[in-house]
This record gives structure tokens, C-alpha cells and sequence, in this order.
């Protein structure tokens, strides 16, 4: 048997070499033209003659072809499973071709398998395959592809794909008869994009042209540089200060594919002389950004003293991204923001981010007298008689930055007169005080107030002289500064304005002329303390400025028990004084912007 | 005698401290007495080309697939880790285990339908890939010479992925059929060995070998339409292989 096996195989290596040409198991003789066409009411007959050229016997099957059905009567005509016995056995395979039901053209097969299994099947040669176009008018179909980028395989009647690798017109290989129905859909899309077929199913009259393939991009991400944006007006007629300058929003597509058609709308709309631009942004592609410049006028976005201004909201988006939403203000004096109304305006940051400035409050922290609050609280009440006379250090209004007034040292001396156990709590260390420029820097000026009064409650006046501290915070809300370390409106951060934050130079306060002031700038907000109802005597109408109010300057003549008083007086009688810390004056607080 | 070097082997295999031989003299090459051994070797396999074989792919459908008589050479690369013991008569011994993996051996063929010569329409081919994790001795002699002769012996486990099968028609009026589909086979390998190592350092040497080694069986899937679930198989697939090694001895 293994000697049988051997020379079995030799044969085989040397007839493989001879290189002998395949012959099918069976084969097909065309009786009839196998090309032909076939009207759409008609029909045609096509025969083959199937015969077996194998020894072995074969039970075959025509595999389906729609619109053609296999006749299985008749005198030598294959059957539906025909079997040929031997070599030269033979069949007829008869075949109608009915018109009405063909969708297509058919131009491949009759396929015959051995007992209609996949794994053994052969069809006609070459030229002798079956043909059969459509007498009737066959029509081709297709379109339009628009914004692709990749390829995309559209696929019609579910058969027959067409692989579009560029925009334009498209049409699928294989016409679809008159009167059948065509419908067209994406098989696979291109890689990060989506594309939808509108016009793409109906019924065939002629060729079709209107198929609508429109890809878009996925979704790309929009990223925005800052949410908010706050911008000064252009009139440095009003004040040198409002220069106007262009701040910018940066757009930035953080997505991997481009950005379509990137555009913005405003609301509410700009006002009249500030400018936007570029007016759209167009395609963005990953990782580019695009720019938006606003260009004030001299008109603000919202009315100054408008409670709620409402700011202009950007809507930016693209075809195929998220929508941003920020936002920005045009500010002049009088306008409110970040809780306050503006009277001090610095342009000259970075055009990246927003103006910075100064506020004041909507609302007094302290009315004024006859109610109003001490400017030093030794711990028991905020009334006159509980006043703490105390030297805070480089807070009048002769200190600078450079120089501090009253020093340290004179600070720390009075301190230790005034109080018996300095050795048990002694004054705070100087590393603690900061040199405050005294008339400008409210915020300065607070922080050092603060640093004596958070860490000891005086009892300055409680017994005899000297008084005995005892150690902790003085309640906040018993003396000036301390009101303004409240949250107030939604933000933190107030102090109690230095002397020339609050008017013009008067009484010898030397406050410079070019100072950004609340008397200054918010006219309209300064009452009359003299009328019948000072708090809606201004323009404003309400909570206006009348009468005195601290500043957090002390007095450099006598520091330890004066400090400077702002009187605002609309009828033209706004003055700065000084007056003893035990005095009641009013409180309304400042705070700088925070770009 | 052949048993005690057997058994030693397996008991060195086993055990945890190392029992002195009483015949160690001062080794000349200055091996370690036991010591952690890892070896990795890399060469080229040559395996011998299938078997041609007639398959029923349903009751009726009968086919030849006669194998090419090319052999192919493969990438071949071993990981072996496992302990060394000196053993009597200047013999060391090994034991561990192998992990290796090849690149695939392609195999390929014509096909005759109703196994008859006359109707060879279509070729074929498809790949075998084979990786295995086997248990491996080793004897080495350390007679002084400047080259340490060795032979080997491995027996375990091997999988072998038959995949990719794909026919093509060779004439017109056939038709493509469904391939058989992948499949992965676990079988019984084992090879032999021999070769020499030389000492570099104390701790290193490279060595060439000569190992011939049954795969075990490989089997593709049956295609698409079988009744009867045969496929392509080899019961064996013989290899030979040269591959030189890097030993590291701890």
C-alpha cells in the first residue's frame, strides 16, 4: 500500500510539472445565444448543456438568479437537482428569462453547484457566460458627493457599491431598469466624517442625477481663551484713562478634524461705534486658532448706574462643533461690574485678558451719621464709646511704598504706653505691616488695620489706663475696615478706600489731580446730605453718596487718633477732613477688578 | 549508570540545596557547582513540506490537496530558564523549560475536485504558526576541552495556529469556495539536540545546536457549507533547526 502511495505521488509531482490545464468537473455548451436582451414585458429562453467530465456521478443545483427561472420539464431537461451519472452524461438546463422581474442587467453565471453547496460550483467559460441586458431603457443612477474628505462607499439597492474618493458627481456602475425602484445609502463612511443621502431612493424614468451625498466633518471642539471679557470705553476725552484699547478672544480648535463655517452672532448687539472682527472665522483647521478683536467706541455696553447690565454674549460655533459662549462688558465710569460701580479704569493690561480698575459698592456697608460706625473698635460695640485709639503703621497720607508713615517704631511706642502686658502679647512684628502708599492704597492701608485688630481685641478704654489685651480677632463688623472684609454682592476682597480713592485733594489730603476718584468719576452717584431724603438725592436715584464716610488713611498730624473723612455733597460742598476715630461715619467699600 | 545520571537530574530538578558529588576536582574553566541558567537562542528552522491528503468535504464533494514539496526556513527563537548541577564524570546537567515561538512555516498546493488530476483548478495555501512551552535537560561535558559538547532532550506542549487558508481558481469557470477557517491545535512536542557551548566569562557563554523536533499536530477549521467537518491536517510536522544561544549562568 505505502509502495502504491509512493508511485501514486511521483506521478503526481511529474503531471504537475507537466503543467496540465484544468479542466471544470462540468461543463456548459450553449444551445442557445446566451447573449441577449430582454424587453421588460417579455421573456427569452436560454439552454445550456450541462455534461458531466468527471468518472464521478454528480447531483447538481443551479444556484438562484433573480428574474430568471429554471424550466424542469420537458425530454432531457435537468430537473431542479439533476444528477449526471458518469462521464458524458448530460442535461438540458432550461432557462427563462422573464423581463418583468429582472431589476438588473445579468451578466455572470448560470452557477451550478454540487448539490447546491458553495464548495463546489462551476459556471460557463468565458464567452460563453450568461448576458442579459434589459430590452427597455435601463437608466444609470447617481449624483452629487459635496465635502468630502476620504473616500466614502455609497451602496445602491443593496448590491452594487461605488467607492467616491473626491467631491463631485458620482454614478453606480450598474443601470437599474425603467419602472424598478433605486435606493441609495452609505455603506461605509469616510474616516471622521459623516455623510447623509437626501433624493436617494424613488423609482427609475429616466437617468437620475439628484442623488444627494453631503458629508460633514465629525464633530470638531471649539476652545475659548477666556470666558469673560471686560473692556474699557474709547473716550479719553471723559478721562485719559479710557483709552479703549482692542482686547481679544482666542479661538482655538482643539479637535482633530477641522472646524466648518466657524461664525458667531451677538446678543444683545454691539453698541453703536465698537467693532468686532473678523466677521466669521471660517474653516478652522486642528490646532489653528482664530482671533476676535473687539474694538470699543465711546459708548458702554450697558447704561452707567444700570443695576443689571446685561453683557454681550458671543454665541460662536461651527457646523460641526460645540457652541462657546462668552462673554464681555464695555465699561465707562458708572458702569457696574463685579459688584460694584467702575471709577477707576487701567487699560494698559494685556489685551489677552480684561481691563483691571476699581469699584465701589452698590450699597453703604455703614449708613451715615447718625448711624455709622468707629473707625477703631476695642472689642465691646461699635458705638463712639468703644472706640480703640491705636497708631497703625504706613497708612497716613504722607507714607509710601518707600517710606512708611507713622513707623514702626512710633506705631510700636504708642502701642506699649497704651497697653500693660505688652510682654504677653507684644505688637504685631514689623514684618507684618506693609509701607502703604496711605492716599492711594485702600487695600494696603485695610491689610494693615486688619493685622492689629485680627490678632487682639484692645479693650482699649475697659478699666484703667493702660489697658490689658487679650489675644484674638476684634468682631469685623465694630469698626470700619473690618465691614469690608464681608462677601458683598457675590465678591470678596473689599478694603475701605484710601483718602484720594474718594475725592479730589482737599483740607491738604494731597491727592494728585490725575487720580481716578469716586467723586470724580460717579457724579451721579454723589447726594445731598442736606435734603429731605439723602440717599436718593443723586442722579442715580438710590443709595447715593451723602455725608461723611472713612477712608482708611489715618491723619499723619495725629495718627493715633484721627483719620481722614471723605464729605460728599452734590450741591458742590465735597470736602476731605479729618476727624477722631471715635466719630460715627459711614462705610462704602472698594475692591480692584480682577482681569 | 545512565539511570543515576537520570535520576539525579530529576532530584536536582526537585530538590532545594544542592548535594556536593564527591568526585568534584578544581574545575580548570571555573564553572559555578549550581547555578540559575538562562539561554536564549535564536536560528533558523527548516520544516519539511505538508502531506498531501484527500478530504470529503460533504458526502459528495470529494478533493484532492496535494502538498509543494518546498521547504521553507522560519525564524526560530527559544527562551530556556531552568538550573544546572554538576553531576559525577564531569558532566553537568540542566533542567528547565523552554518557551519558544517561530514565524509562520507556509504551506501550500494545488487542489484536484473529485481527487482526479484532470480537474486541478485551483491552488492553495496557508500558514502554520507555532509556539511551545516544553520541559528540557541538557547534558554538557566539562573534560577540559577548549568547546563544551552537549545533547538535549525536550518533551511538553506545543500550539500550533493553522490560519489564513485561502483557494484561488485557476481557471475561469470556476468558482471560489469558502476557506477553511483558523484553528489552533494543542499537541504533543518533543525534540532532540546536540551541539557545543564555549565560555566566555564567568557568568556567559554562546553555543551553536542542532535540534530536530516534532511540532505535533496541526488542523485548520472546517469552511463554510461542510457536512462532514473535515480539514486540512498534519499529524506531524517534523523540523530542523540551527540555532545558536547566549547562555547567562547565576
Amino acid at each position: 500500500m505505502k509502495i502504491k502511495l509512493l508511485i501514486a505521488q511521483v506521478l503526481i509531482i511529474l503531471m504537475s510539472n507537466l503543467a496540465y490545464a484544468g479542466t471544470p468537473l462540468w461543463t456548459f455548451t450553449p444551445l442557445t445565444a446566451t447573449t441577449l436582451s430582454v424587453p421588460s414585458n417579455g421573456t427569452a429562453m436560454i439552454q445550456y448543456q450541462i455534461t458531466n467530465q468527471s468518472a464521478r456521478p454528480h447531483s447538481l443545483m443551479m444556484k438562484p438568479i433573480t428574474g430568471i427561472s429554471q424550466i424542469t420539464f420537458g425530454p432531457g431537461v435537468c430537473d431542479t437537482l439533476f444528477t449526471l451519472q458518469g462521464k458524458g452524461s448530460s442535461c438540458t438546463l432550461s432557462l427563462q428569462v422573464i423581463g418583468k422581474q429582472l431589476i438588473h442587467s445579468v451578466i455572470d453565471g448560470p452557477i451550478v453547484c454540487d448539490r447546491n453547496s458553495p464548495l463546489q460550483c462551476y459556471k460557463p467559460s468565458a464567452s460563453n457566460i450568461l448576458t442579459i441586458r434589459a430590452g427597455v431603457n435601463e437608466y444609470a443612477i447617481g449624483g452629487i458627493v459635496s465635502g468630502l474628505s476620504g473616500s466614502v462607499v455609497l451602496q445602491n439597492n443593496g448590491a452594487d457599491n461605488k467607492t467616491v474618493t473626491s467631491s463631485g458627481a458620482f454614478t453606480f456602475s450598474t443601470p437599474v431598469m425603467q419602472g424598478k425602484t433605486y435606493a441609495v445609502t452609505v455603506l461605509t463612511q469616510p474616516a471622521g466624517q459623516t455623510c447623509t443621502v437626501t433624493n436617494g431612493a424613488g423609482t427609475v424614468t429616466n437617468n437620475v442625477t439628484n442623488v444627494n451625498v453631503t458629508c460633514v466633518s465629525n464633530a470638531a471642539t471649539l476652545a475659548i481663551s477666556v470666558s469673560t471679557l471686560a473692556l474699557s470705553v474709547n473716550d479719553t476725552g471723559l478721562n485719559p484713562a479710557l483709552t479703549g484699547n482692542p482686547r481679544i478672544f482666542t479661538i482655538r480648535n482643539t479637535g482633530s478634524v477641522s472646524a466648518t463655517n466657524v461664525t458667531y452672532s451677538l446678543s444683545p448687539a454691539l453698541p453703536s461705534g465698537t467693532i468686532i472682527s473678523p466677521a466669521s472665522c471660517g474653516t478652522m483647521a486642528p490646532s489653528s486658532t482664530c482671533i476676535l478683536t473687539i474694538t470699543p467706541g465711546n459708548i458702554p455696553s450697558a447704561a452707567p448706574g444700570d443695576i443689571n447690565p446685561i453683557p454681550i454674549t458671543l454665541n460662536i460655533s461651527g457646523d460641526n462643533t460645540n457652541t462657546l459662549t462668552p462673554t464681555f462688558n464695555i465699561l465707562t465710569y458708572g458702569s457696574v461690574y463685579q459688584g460694584g460701580y467702575v471709577y477707576a479704569v487701567n487699560d494698559s493690561t494685556s489685551n489677552m485678558g480684561s481691563i483691571s480698575g476699581t469699584v465701589v459698592t452698590l450699597t453703604d456697608q455703614a449708613s451715615r451719621f447718625p448711624s455709622g460706625i468707629i473707625w477703631g473698635s476695642n472689642g465691646a460695640g461699635s458705638a463712639s464709646a468703644d472706640v480703640s485709639l491705636d497708631v497703625i503703621p504706613g497708612i497716613d497720607e504722607f507714607s509710601t511704598t518707600g517710606f512708611s508713615s507713622p513707623t514702626y517704631a512710633n506705631a510700636q511706642t504708642a502701642f506699649n504706653i497704651n497697653y500693660a502686658n505688652t510682654s504677653t502679647y507684644p505688637f504685631p512684628p514689623s514684618s507684618s505691616f506693609l509701607s502703604c502708599d496711605g492716599r492711594t492704597d485702600g487695600a494696603c492701608n485695610s491689610a494693615n488695620i486688619a493685622t492689629l485688630y485680627n490678632m487682639y481685641v484692645t479693650n482699649y478704654g475697659i478699666g484703667s489706663s493702660p489697658y490689658n489685651l487679650s489675644p484674638g480677632q476684634t468682631n469685623v463688623s465694630y469698626y470700619a475696615a473690618g465691614l469690608c472684609t464681608a462677601v458683598i454682592s457675590g465678591y470678596s476682597g473689599w478694603y475701605l478706600p484710601a483718602i484720594c480713592e474718594m475725592g479730589p485733594n482737599s483740607g491738604g489730603s494731597g491727592c494728585s489731580g490725575s487720580t481716578q476718584s469716586i467723586i470724580n468719576q460717579l457724579p451721579d452717584l454723589i447726594g445731598d446730605p442736606n435734603a429731605g431724603s439723602p440717599s436718593t438725592s443723586c442722579v442715580y436715584g438710590a443709595n447715593c453718596l451723602a455725608g461723611y464716610y472713612w477712608s482708611s488713611t489715618e491723619t499723619s498730624s495725629f495718627p493715633q487718633n484721627i483719620a481722614w473723612v471723605q464729605y460728599f455733597d452734590s450741591s458742590g460742598g465735597s470736602v476731605q477732613n479729618s476727624t477722631t476715630k471715635a466719630a460715627l461715619a459711614g462705610v462704602r467699600c472698594s475692591r480692584a477688578l480682577v482681569p | 549508570m545512565n539511570r543515576k545520571v537520570l535520576l539525579a537530574l530529576l532530584l536536582a530538578g526537585l530538590s532545594e540545596k544542592p548535594a556536593v558529588a564527591s568526585e568534584t576536582n578544581i574545575d580548570p574553566i571555573g564553572l559555578l557547582k549550581s547555578s540559575f541558567v538562562a539561554s536564549l537562542s535564536g536560528g533558523a528552522s527548516w520544516q519539511n513540506a505538508g502531506k498531501t491528503q484527500t478530504l470529503n468535504l460533504t458526502p459528495d464533494i470529494l478533493k484532492t490537496y496535494v502538498a509543494n514539496n518546498s521547504t521553507t526556513t522560519l525564524p526560530n527563537g527559544q527562551l530556556f530558564l531552568g538550573i544546572q548541577r554538576v553531576l559525577p564524570k564531569h558532566i553537568l546537567g540542566q533542567i528547565g523549560v523552554e518557551f519558544a515561538a517561530t514565524e509562520n512555516a507556509n504551506l501550500s498546493g494545488v487542489i484536484w475536485d473529485d481527487a482526479d488530476p484532470q480537474f486541478d483548478n485551483y491552488t492553495y495555501q496557508y500558514q502554520v504558526q507555532h509556539t511551545h512551552i516544553v520541559l528540557k535537560g541538557k547534558l554538557l561535558g566539562d573534560w577540559s576541552l577548549p568547546l563544551l559538547p552537549w545533547i538535549s532532550a525536550a518533551m511538553g506542549v506545543g500550539f500550533n495556529n493553522a490560519q489564513s487558508f485561502m483557494s484561488t481558481p485557476t481557471i475561469f469557470e470556476a468558482v471560489s469556495m469558502p476557506n477553511f477557517k483558523d484553528q489552533t491545535t494543542t499537541a504533543f512536542t518533543y525534540a532532540i539536540g546536540l551541539g557545543v557551548q564555549k565560555q566566555l566569562t564567568k557568568n556567559w557563554q554562546i553555543g551553536v545546536g542542532f535540534e530536530f523536533a516534532d511540532w505535533g499536530k496541526s488542523q485548520l477549521g472546517a469552511a463554510d457549507g461542510e457536512t462532514t467537518g473535515q480539514s486540512l491536517s498534519l499529524s506531524h510536522l517534523y523540523t530542523q533547526s540551527v540555532l545558536f544561544n547566549l547562555t547567562y549562568l547565576a
